[in-house]
């Protein structure tokens, strides 16, 4: 490639990310129709950042995508997407690639690609998942791995040390609130492994026969509105995923007024106190638990300082901050690519890159120089 | 105050009876939000009208002891009771049994959610003269598939399960009324025959998922002791299914009718 034909490139690309026209591609699961937690998370920061200028679009690996608005809502109807299989996807330079860390063999196939491309952790127990022994995500180019909580991020440090982090703070929606009439006696169950929550749900019976009449809810495969709607109708939510990375369900539960009864994961996630939910590090101590709160909660016996600390941990994740999250990271990561850009451009041409360049064409630029 | 009055059936008095009458006052009083009164309907018997006669009362309660003039029986004197009762809302509370002390609290809090219910039954806890834990009753209509709407018990459900306690209930005077009130010539299931013609007129009724009222079972010299045990009073295997089948045929009937079990 020649000199000018490099110039009119970069040009190209610094006139894209300076009026924030470059594309920033979020490589998305199909749920397949499933409310999924992590899925909704890409879904808002594409939102947020379409709301705000930033050309944020969907890319999936197949074409027969499920449509996400019938279980996320109508409101993210008009948010595009590109299909890699369908061959719609095209990257410039300037363009950026958000890898979940789940799609970590997709690293292998667009390392030719000629734009960046980050990672987006948002479970990090998957990190090293894909990944060739030795090989960490800088092998295949990649500089900066977005992430929900600081815990994460101090623990993908100490395996991947030479990334630039950032945290994201996840929102939890206002779908999440509480019931209009008080709870009944039904429990939402979430556990990443099935038999889990089978595991809970028998012991509890044999344990506890006296509340055979206590109905459980196994919140799987629920559009977004219906969980939340099951979840703040229950009294009680129990809660078991010792790889969770951020916690949505506990603070979702919290969010429509509901304790949680929860195992607290290998990574313990940093809204975590003592006093906001009742947690154990032992699986086979939960059902003891359960059958002391749910004869507490029948005798009216619970403090009302864990309903006020579920919702003092919970008000950390608004909207607001969700938004300033999102924006000071895309806001940075775009200004560090311009930067990278005019360097490069700086390079070569002999007088640098014209700072009016946004306003005039790139034949003018080359007139000028 | 709370729009409530508490009924308080006494059949006869002894040393154990004026021990649970205490008990039973008390769990009155601990509520955070009381009755606006209790009436303490008495059979009218020698023993019991001298005792009540010097009956000192706690101050804090707006208590009326009242005679059931010429009856002893049960039905009758919760009636009795009834007619006399001013607020919107009654409570029949055993002289054995007591209630849970967040009960009227947490029913303030279910009226104000359900505004269409009739009859709020509590969780009870039955327990043995030692107090011990025997079970839950009014807790099955909130298993899943159990009754037509969870929680709530209704007519269809009623003709399969018997087992109901309206001890502890709190029960729009309005609406006990208008069906007639308990029956006193039903023997053994009154208390199932009247929610069988509460439900046939569409009374809504729901169990407050909240443990409310703990009721001692089968206490020596009580009602359905006695109708297990007494000689006199003794109800047959044959009996019992003849009024659970009687209370099946005579909740279609408002009006109390005279029936005799023959053998």
């Amino acid at each position: 490639m020649s000199n000018n034909d490099q110039i009119v490139k970069l040009t190209h690309a610094l006139e894209k990310l300076k009026s924030k026209d470059a594309a920033i591609y979020f490589l998305t699961m199909d749920t397949k129709g499933h409310a999924k937690a992590s899925v909704t998370l890409t879904y808002n920061i594409v939102k947020e950042l379409r709301e705000n200028n930033y050309n944020a679009i969907i890319m999936h690996e197949k074409s027969d995508y499920h449509d996400i608005t019938t279980w996320l809502g109508d409101e993210y109807k008009d948010i595009p997407h590109v299909s890699i299989e369908a061959k719609q996807v095209e990257v410039i330079i300037s363009d950026l690639v958000v890898i979940p860390e789940v799609f970590g063999h997709v690293l292998e196939q667009t390392k030719e690609m000629p734009c960046e491309k980050i990672i987006l952790s948002q479970a990090y127990d998957y990190a090293l998942e894909t990944l060739p022994p030795g090989l960490s995500w800088r092998n295949y180019g990649v500089g900066v791995c977005l992430t929900t909580t600081q815990t994460q991020v101090e623990y993908l440090k100490t395996i991947m040390g030479n990334l630039t982090y950032y945290e994201i703070t996840p929102d939890i929606g206002d779908v999440f609130k509480k019931h209009d009439k008080p709870q009944p006696p039904l429990i939402s169950i979430h556990t990443r492994d099935a038999r889990d929550t089978m595991k809970i749900i028998k012991s509890f019976y044999l344990k506890f026969p006296q509340f055979k009449w206590i109905t459980f809810r196994d919140l799987r495969n629920l559009t977004l509105n219906k969980f939340a709607e099951d979840l703040s109708e229950s009294f009680l939510s129990v809660w078991v995923d010792d790889i969770s990375g951020f916690g949505t369900f506990p603070l979702e539960s919290m969010k429509c007024g509901v304790p949680v009864i929860g195992k607290v994961p290998n990574l313990k996630p940093e809204w975590m106190t003592e006093e906001n939910g009742i947690w154990s590090y032992e699986f086979n101590q939960l059902v003891d638990i359960l059958g002391n709160f749910v004869q507490k909660w029948l005798e009216d016996e619970l403090p009302e300082e864990l309903y006020t600390d579920m919702e003092k941990t919970v008000k950390k994740y608004t909207k607001e901050n969700f938004h300033n999250s999102v924006m000071s990271t895309f806001k940075a990561i775009n200004e560090r690519k311009i930067m990278e850009v005019r360097m490069n451009l700086e390079k070569l041409t002999p007088v640098g890159p014209q700072d009016n360049i946004e306003e005039g064409s790139v034949s003018e630029l080359f007139n000028k120089n | 105050m709370s729009d409530i009055s508490v009924i308080i059936p006494i059949n006869e008095i002894n040393e154990t009876i004026k021990g649970y009458l205490v008990k039973c006052v008390e769990s009155i009083n601990k509520q955070s939000v009381k009755p606006d009164k209790v009436y303490v309907v008495h059979a009218d018997t020698k023993e019991v009208n001298e005792f009540f006669k010097t009956w000192e009362t706690p101050e804090e309660l707006n208590i009326e002891v009242v005679v059931n003039k010429d009856k002893t029986d049960f039905c009758s004197q919760v009636n009795c009771g009834v007619e006399k009762v001013e607020t919107e809302w009654f409570s029949v509370l055993e002289v054995d049994d007591e209630y849970a002390k967040s009960w009227f609290k947490n029913t303030k809090t279910y009226m104000e959610a359900y505004d269409d219910v009739d009859i709020f039954l509590p969780l009870v806890v039955d327990v043995d003269e030692g107090h011990n834990f025997l079970g839950f009753t009014n807790e099955s209509i909130w298993a899943m598939k159990f009754s037509e709407k969870m929680g709530e018990l209704d007519n269809n459900t009623l003709l399969n399960y018997q087992n109901y306690q309206t001890s502890g209930a709190i029960i729009k005077k309005e609406s006990y009324v208008s069906v007639g009130m308990l029956k006193s010539s039903m023997r053994l299931t009154f208390v199932y025959e009247f929610l069988l013609r509460a439900t046939y007129n569409d009374f809504r009724i729901m169990t407050i998922p909240k443990i409310g009222y703990k009721h001692m079972n089968m206490r020596e010299n009580s009602l359905f002791w006695d109708y297990k045990n007494d000689p006199k009073e003794k109800i047959s295997p044959e009996e019992a299914a003849f009024w659970v089948e009687q209370a099946k045929k005579e909740y279609f009937f408002t009006y109390d009718r005279a029936i005799e079990y023959e053998n």
